[in-house]
């Protein structure tokens, strides 16, 4: 029972950004579509093709924030009805998992109405970021049911990676006194913005390294995501081995968390 | 059925030690009071028997079971907390869905009808609550949650007095209702002193008293008369306390008295809770 009403709890904390957050993207498709129906009739010609991309991924900064917003209140009620840590972080990765999946699914179901619609108008070239990353292996097949498993699963752990991300970091804040917190992201921006690419420079000109820092990483994502290798699986395989990190870390972070006067 | 069992529980936050094998037990169906000054130990050892802290040393068990980080165990038990846990931006009404969700013995229309008679506000979101109306509030939940064990850790903050005697007199006919254990932590004693079948008091995270209100009561007594008389009276006893006012003086006095050679013109009562308190947690 207790299970049941920590999972429905925590799930029902979601419902209002969630219906808001598709009311908006419903809005955004609108007004695009609309738009272009509307000087369709007017007989306005474009000289390109309206380009409509990467709204197949606002559902993962979506799932990211609510990730930042899902640990502190969540954790008080749970401690005040009885619910232990191991049941909240159990009831939560259920909840990730339930988001996740409906937002992927309904990612599919917005592709296929925007990819529907773009054909109908011939002026709108409708994108995922899928199809742009993994190219070569949908060139032709964009509207083909393999293609949007491939899809569903990859973005189904690509939300699940967003949310357990922000979820970290909500976390190790609830760890931190006012000063850390502080110290935490002046420190995460001075390293990314500045030492990074002030080391990558000076170590790259001076011939201490012969590849940048930055090409690295780049070259370590390609192949974490199976990029160059055009294979989508590769890239979700890794998505959940992070995530099975990350959660791991939010764990080892909730598992003796007290309540704070 | 064990009650809750407190073993040699010890909790330090930095340097500061908050409980120092702490060793209770709450049994069930009574009413106990666990008085201490602010910052004895009483919130910590609460918040440890809830699974809301960790204690550095010791266990909790509820009716057998561990307390920490069991479910099972801590269904049993809800606790009022001074600092509200509750999401500020729900309304009372809404809190109490929940609340029927997750304890299903909730009482519904119990909790409605208390909260009327309390004059709380249902629509009204937990930020906009006053002080006082936050504590009734949880002191609504705490009354009509149905579990075993209740705890109220300074249920009567900033309540009126007419709010404070309707607490009081609710939590009795609860009880008399269907027995629980309530542990009401406070430092106001003399309100709760006659409502208490058990006391504790705590002191710098230990133990210093640990008996029923009863004996407690039998072990000292106060008595008043004039001055001159008292003054005389209390000649080689354990005086804990005395008050002054015009010619007019009480002491309280630890120990038995046999009445039949108390002198005429002096009168003996029970012994005051509050002034032994007082006396005890003020010793260094």
């Amino acid at each position: 029972m207790k299970l049941s009403a920590i999972y429905k709890y925590q799930l029902a904390e979601h419902r209002n950004s969630f219906l808001i957050f598709y009311a908006v993207i419903a809005a955004i498709l609108a007004v695009v579509f609309g738009i272009n129906a509307l000087t369709g009739l007017t007989g306005i010609q474009y000289e390109v093709p309206i380009q409509v991309s990467g709204i197949d991924l606002a559902p993962a900064v979506f799932l990211f924030v609510c990730g930042l917003n899902a640990f502190k209140g969540n954790f008080k009620m749970a401690l005040q009805n009885g619910i232990s840590r191991k049941s909240l972080f159990i009831n939560r990765i259920f909840v990730i998992l339930t988001l996740s999946t409906g937002m992927a699914l309904i990612n599919q179901i917005v592709s296929l109405v925007g990819k529907l619609l773009a054909s109908l108008s011939g002026t709108i070239v409708y994108e995922s970021i899928l199809e742009e990353l993994y190219a070569q292996r949908y060139a032709g097949h964009s509207n083909e049911a393999w293609m949007y498993l491939e899809s569903f699963l990859f973005y189904l752990a690509v939300f699940i990676v967003c949310f357990s991300i922000g979820y970290l970091i909500t976390t190790v804040f609830y760890q931190m006194n006012k000063k850390q917190k502080i110290s935490y992201i002046v420190g995460f921006y001075i390293i990314v913005f500045v030492i990074l690419p002030l080391a990558n420079t000076l170590l790259y000109h001076s011939g201490i390294i012969s590849v940048q820092i930055s090409e690295v990483l780049l070259r370590f994502l390609d192949i974490i995501m199976g990029v160059s290798a055009q294979n989508p699986y590769i890239g979700i395989f890794s998505l959940l081995i992070l995530s099975i990190l990350i959660n791991g870390s939010s764990w080892l972070l909730i598992r003796k968390a007290g309540v704070k006067n | 059925m064990n009650g809750i069992e407190v073993n040699n529980v010890s909790k330090n936050f930095g340097d500061t030690l908050a409980l120092n094998q702490v060793s209770l037990n709450f049994e069930p169906n009574k009413i106990y009071g666990l008085l201490g000054r602010n910052g004895a130990g009483k919130s910590t050892l609460l918040n440890i028997i809830t699974n809301r802290l960790f204690p550095d040393d010791g266990t909790v068990t509820i009716e057998g079971l561990i307390g920490t980080e069991n479910d099972v165990a801590q269904k049993k038990v809800y606790m009022m907390s001074e600092k509200n846990l509750y999401p500020k931006s729900m309304t009372c009404q809404e809190v109490f869905k929940w609340s029927k969700l997750f304890y299903p013995n909730f009482d519904l229309e119990y909790a409605t009808k208390i909260s009327n008679q309390f004059g709380l506000g249902l629509h009204k979101k937990i930020r906009t609550l006053s002080t006082g109306f936050s504590s009734i509030f949880k002191i609504v939940i705490a009354l009509s949650v149905n579990t075993p064990y209740v705890l109220f850790d300074e249920p009567v903050l900033g309540l009126d007095a007419n709010h404070r005697e309707m607490f009081y007199k609710m939590l009795i006919e609860k009880y008399s209702d269907a027995s629980f254990t309530a542990i009401i932590s406070t430092h106001l004693i003399e309100e709760v002193a006659t409502i208490l079948e058990h006391v504790m008091i705590i002191k710098n995270g230990e133990i210093l008293i640990n008996d029923s209100c009863e004996s407690l009561l039998s072990s000292g007594y106060t008595v008043s008369g004039t001055a001159q008389q008292i003054d005389a009276f209390i000649l080689e006893k354990v005086v804990i306390a005395t008050d002054t006012l015009g010619g007019l003086k009480t002491a309280t006095v630890m120990g038995n008295i046999d009445k039949d050679i108390v002198p005429l013109g002096l009168e003996i009562t029970g012994l005051d809770l509050q002034r032994f308190f007082i006396k005890l947690t003020n010793e260094e």
